[in-house]
């Protein structure tokens, strides 16, 4: 029950403050806008279909890369786990490449893939891809070696043991990852819907931005804030029933 | 010669660059159909004899035949439950007993009445559509067993699998797998550290010393109502064992009060 107090609570004290910083921070309306003008702002962005077609062209890129950076992820941790020894071959390179932020390639991605839907969906695809892909290979290198046993004594050959048994049984560890993966990837949504694209939740902050309409600035921000809560809270229902089929305490 | 035979099995492990022997110059025979407990304290190598019998482990050097075989890989003919029961979460009860069934390639018209007899057979056929982690770890158990018993195996390996039970539970499968596996005629290996509980099931109790692991001892068990756990008999043999485990143990001047 306590919940139901928490979160009012919590929205009640972040607008407090927000009124007071419009009304006595002396800033110039335009530049930091009040809650009530972004209110109307969301409703002028309602109205002329904007939002809902930024957030709908937003969802399909973030669909796409992140569902392709899960499959490849997963399929390639689940060889690269499994055959530890080239495992060995590739990890010093992972380790490199994955600290970098995605927007550092940037000139490269353009170079590779163009401008348009490209980058942005290759930029959310190289967020993901790496917190699946470790998650993944730690998941089966840390597998319960009781599913291995029941494999061999069970006449399971490879590489049908692989789809078979081993990756849903490390599946609950990797879910963890799926859900690191996806907060990253949206994060970058922004990044990469700045270059080329013509749409999104990421042009929106752009052109806003551009445009000095920081009232629309704020309700493109806050609206990446609650699709992003929203896509965390599905895949943590994912994860929970996961949890409970798997008989795991979490 | 015996339908499994060990003969000078030896196993040592590599531990901080020492070799550690594990298991030394074991010598078993073990007929077809018997039903044998080992049984010894811990670091007596019980287990690791289990699974080097099982084909999960090989030992460093002597043999270890099973029909004649040498064992080199686990075999659906042999099959294995573990403690921690190797159940798979995301199959139903039904569909974990057919595992070895689609293995062996049993057909998918036949699978259902095997997997029907056996969940039956270990009294579970009101929960054949529930997922492990819905039941009991003593319900588990009955999948496990009923698993293994599923693909018709020459052998049954049972490592410790009542060991994560609580005693009434224990009780009452130590009972259950005893009658079971000899309505079915199975040769089992059933590996314990619980005196009372080889007495219940072992026609023949195979006694572990520890550090490193050898056949101290083995004793036969003739009893004639395995579920009188107070019988004269069940008693004598129990205490006999308790002896011989003291023995057995290491330190035997050490005393936990």
């Amino acid at each position: 029950m306590k919940r139901y107090t928490y979160i009012p609570g919590a929205f009640l004290m972040a607008l407090i403050i927000w009124v007071c910083i419009a009304h006595f921070g002396g800033f110039n309306e335009a530049l930091f806008p009040t809650p009530y003008k972004v209110f109307l702002g969301f409703g002028e962005l309602l109205r002329n279909g904007i939002l809902v077609q930024d957030i709908v062209d937003s969802l399909w890129r973030f669909f796409i890369g992140y569902t392709v950076s899960v499959v490849s992820g997963v399929l390639l941790g689940l060889v690269l786990g499994w055959y530890r020894g080239i495992w060995n071959y590739i990890n010093p390179i992972v380790q490199v490449i994955r600290p970098i932020s995605p927007v550092a390639w940037l000139p490269f991605i353009v170079l590779f893939f163009g401008i348009g839907e490209a980058p942005a969906i290759v930029i959310i695809f190289m967020a993901a891809f790496f917190p699946v892909l470790l998650s993944t290979v730690s998941a089966i290198q840390t597998i319960d070696p009781v599913y291995i046993k029941v494999a061999r004594n069970f006449g399971i050959k490879e590489p049908a043991v692989l789809f078979k048994i081993i990756l849903p049984a490390v599946f609950p560890n990797i879910a963890s990852g799926l859900h690191i993966a996806l907060g990253t990837a949206w994060i970058f949504l922004v990044t990469g819907e700045m270059v080329g694209s013509q749409t999104g939740l990421g042009f929106l902050i752009i052109d806003m931005r551009n445009n000095l309409r920081n009232d629309l600035l704020m309700v493109a921000i806050l609206t990446i804030g609650f699709v992003g809560l929203f896509l965390d809270w599905s895949v943590s229902m994912g994860e929970k029933w996961i949890y409970k089929r798997w008989g795991i305490e979490k | 010669m015996s339908y499994i035979s060990v003969r000078h099995a030896h196993k040592e492990f590599i531990n901080n660059g020492a070799p550690l022997t594990i298991l030394e110059d074991i010598n078993l025979d073990i007929e077809r159909g018997e039903f044998i407990c080992l049984l010894g304290p811990s670091g007596s190598g019980k287990s690791t004899l289990l699974n080097a019998m099982a084909g999960f482990e090989l030992i460093s050097s002597g043999s270890i035949t099973i029909d004649g075989e040498p064992v080199k890989a686990p075999q659906l003919r042999y099959v294995t439950v573990f403690q921690n029961y190797g159940l798979l979460p995301w199959r139903t009860v039904e569909s974990n007993i057919a595992l070895g069934l689609e293995s062996k390639g049993v057909p998918k018209s036949e699978r259902a009445a095997i997997v029907d007899k056996y969940v039956t057979m270990v009294g579970l056929g009101h929960a054949r559509h529930r997922y492990p982690a819905e039941l009991s770890g003593g319900m588990q158990q009955r999948v496990s067993i009923a698993r293994a018993l599923a693909v018709d195996p020459d052998i049954i390996f049972m490592d410790e699998p009542l060991g994560a039970l609580d005693a009434l539970t224990r009780i009452h499968l130590q009972d259950e797998i005893s009658r079971i596996c000899r309505e079915e005629g199975k040769t089992v290996i059933f590996v314990t550290h619980d005196i009372e509980e080889a007495v219940v099931l072992a026609d023949r109790i195979v006694l572990l010393s520890a550090n490193p692991g050898r056949v101290q001892t083995i004793i036969p068990v003739n009893i004639i109502d395995r579920t009188d756990r107070t019988s004269a008999s069940f008693v004598n043999i129990r205490n006999h064992i308790f002896e011989q485990f003291q023995l057995a143990r290491e330190d035997k001047i050490e005393f936990y009060i």
